[in-house]
């Protein structure tokens, strides 16, 4: 099974000098194993994945993962080539919302007044799939649970499963610490939300070989923007304690931050890990890793 | 005039595309005494209005305009991320045309749905930040402080039509046409866009596709570096920047490209708009 992260930066793409590095693309990660094709999320890191797919005369049959529908996670679905190509189908996975429907949202975003071609002109056969919370679903192979984030609207992680090995994509996410930040639950208090929540990313990451984890901030930027939905890498690593996973790579990076920065925060993450029993790795554009039980390996 | 952002349809921060750019449409327009002005709100919008911050903008006292050429997300995805329209006291004036049921107005509002975008609601004056003022073009000539604007539709197959502009101020003309498709390849036969580059000091314009490109791409509503030269030949420009790059056209395409549509070139002088860049009017 082979991880690549074909984009790694949180809110817009950035096409600036300071982070050519770690890449600019907005989230898009693929996870390939035997005759599967599965992505995460669907930035604009996804136009380049599909270029490579195409050029793969086997990948026909596309699962994909949307853990929410701000632009960051979609915005590059409408350059998705394979979505052009007549004997193509692609599902596309997300959690059950009760207004606003994932499939709505896409139509939207491909508006005649915002792109040439309407969602529903594209030869491929897309289909859209809502997951219900909690309950596993089976898709290309790989067994895969979503449970909603704390997040503004709503938002949910992803947890899945396959030969052994368990991967776990907590972005994007905030605390639960301070503030309630996603739709309210009909039925349950704020507060006990807030705390159901906060389990939620321990049981996508429990005991999971690696967790994709939203470290958008520094705990000096969190206490200044508590409200746009992100995590720090220490609050990355308290999950991965209590949830005794072994390794987390930081994912959703600032826009604002730079490369030599983001080494910076990198090579001090390693150390923090060290005593929290866990391996930090930060995401990095166009690198693979290789997926086995019990080992974490990158690709040349 | 400074380019801040040369690419079309999608950001490329990927390393082909990295010595012309990848940022999505925005060209400032500055001058020491006159308003201040952005042809388009991409993703170089969002950088061009860091920038600012720096000055007047930083202390809510900056007042720009904002022409639109259409809404498609590469036009105005720059805007919700600008630092600029956060903060109380800017005054942003947005020029475009109607695209959406209700106007632009409406279609910039889709933008900040909560569902895709998380942000203070700027649109609907909802949270402190920037005062934004819509103005729908009817009139084809109007007027911004001295710099005289006359915005003309132009055609993009059978898509909706797009803004077109010529700004001129103090003799100089600036002529920004992007993201059109003229009938028969031929710019000929757009009156519009000859009346907005007539001897235009620099005429901007898309030049997203090679002419080979362009049989299997009708309709797609764009223009190729031929069409770019051929227009600025018909109405004698001084210059021409080829812009609105193709997402997956790479730094050596361009620098090729340069050379291709120079050699079509009769009168004015032509290169390949890139981001940072430039010039002095």
């Amino acid at each position: 099974m082979e991880l690549t992260f074909w984009g790694v930066r949180g809110s817009f793409p950035v096409a600036r000098p300071h982070a050519r590095r770690f890449g600019g693309n907005t989230p898009c990660v693929q996870v390939a194993a035997e005759g599967s094709h599965l992505v995460i999320d669907a930035g604009t890191g996804i136009r380049r994945l599909g270029q490579r797919l195409l050029s793969q005369d086997e990948a026909r049959d596309f699962t994909l993962l949307i853990s929410h529908p701000h632009w960051d996670h979609i915005q590059g679905f409408p350059y998705f080539e394979p979505a052009y190509q007549p004997d193509v189908e692609i599902s596309i996975f997300s959690i059950q919302r009760q207004e606003d429907k994932l499939e709505t949202l896409f139509s939207g975003q491909q508006h005649v007044a915002f792109f040439p071609t309407p969602l529903e002109q594209l030869p491929s056969r897309i289909r859209f799939l809502e997951m219900e919370e909690g309950q596993p679903v089976e898709a290309s192979g790989f067994r895969i649970c979503t449970l909603r984030l704390n997040h503004p609207g709503v938002a949910s992680g992803f947890r899945l499963e396959r030969d052994g090995f368990t991967l776990a994509y907590v972005c994007d996410v905030a605390p639960s610490r301070d503030l309630l930040l996603a739709d309210p639950r009909p039925g349950i208090s704020q507060d006990a939300f807030r705390r159901e929540l906060f389990e939620n990313q321990i049981r996508l990451a429990e005991g999971a070989d690696l967790v994709i984890y939203d470290t958008f901030f520094t705990p000096r930027e969190y206490a200044e923007r508590r409200h746009w939905g992100h995590s720090t890498l220490e609050d990355g690593l308290e999950i991965c304690r209590l949830a005794a996973a072994e390794n987390l790579f930081m994912f959703h990076h600032n826009p604002e931050r730079s490369d030599d920065e983001l080494a910076v925060l990198f090579e001090e993450a390693r150390k923090m890990g060290e005593s929290h029993g866990v391996e930090v790795h930060v995401a990095c554009e166009g690198q693979t890793w290789n997926l086995e039980k019990g080992g974490l390996t990158p690709c040349e | 005039m400074t380019f801040w952002g040369v690419r079309g349809s999608i950001p490329t921060p990927d390393e082909p595309q990295a010595r012309y750019g990848g940022n999505t449409p925005c060209v400032l327009l500055s001058s020491a005494d006159g308003p201040l002005i952005s042809l388009d709100g991409g993703m170089g919008f969002r950088w061009m209005t860091a920038e600012l911050m720096a000055g007047k903008a930083g202390r809510g006292q900056e007042n720009l305009h904002l022409m639109l050429a259409h809404c498609h997300w590469d036009h105005i995805q720059g805007i919700p991320f600008s630092p600029m329209m956060y903060v109380a006291g800017n005054r942003v004036t947005i020029h475009g045309r109607q695209s959406f049921e209700g106007g632009l107005r409406e279609t910039l509002l889709h933008q900040v749905n909560p569902s895709y975008c998380p942000v203070p609601n700027f649109f609907l004056l909802q949270d402190v930040g920037a005062t934004v003022e819509f103005h729908e073009i009817k009139d084809p000539v109007f007027q911004i402080d001295r710099v005289r604007v006359t915005s003309l539709e132009l055609p993009r197959g059978n898509r909706l039509a797009c803004s077109g502009y010529r700004i001129e101020d103090r003799g100089k003309t600036v002529a920004y046409l992007t993201d059109v498709e003229y009938p028969q390849g031929d710019p000929g036969t757009t009156p519009a866009a000859l009346e907005l580059a007539r001897g235009a000091d620099l005429l901007i314009h898309d030049a997203q596709f090679l002419p080979e490109e362009v049989q299997e791409r009708m309709n797609w509503g764009h223009s190729t570096y031929r069409q770019a030269v051929e227009l600025a030949n018909l109405a004698g420009c001084r210059r021409v920047a080829l812009f609105h790059h193709d997402p997956g056209r790479t730094d050596e395409e361009l620098d090729a490209l340069e050379l291709q549509a120079r050699a079509v070139a009769r009168g004015p002088e032509v290169f390949v708009a890139r981001e940072g860049l430039s010039l002095e009017l």
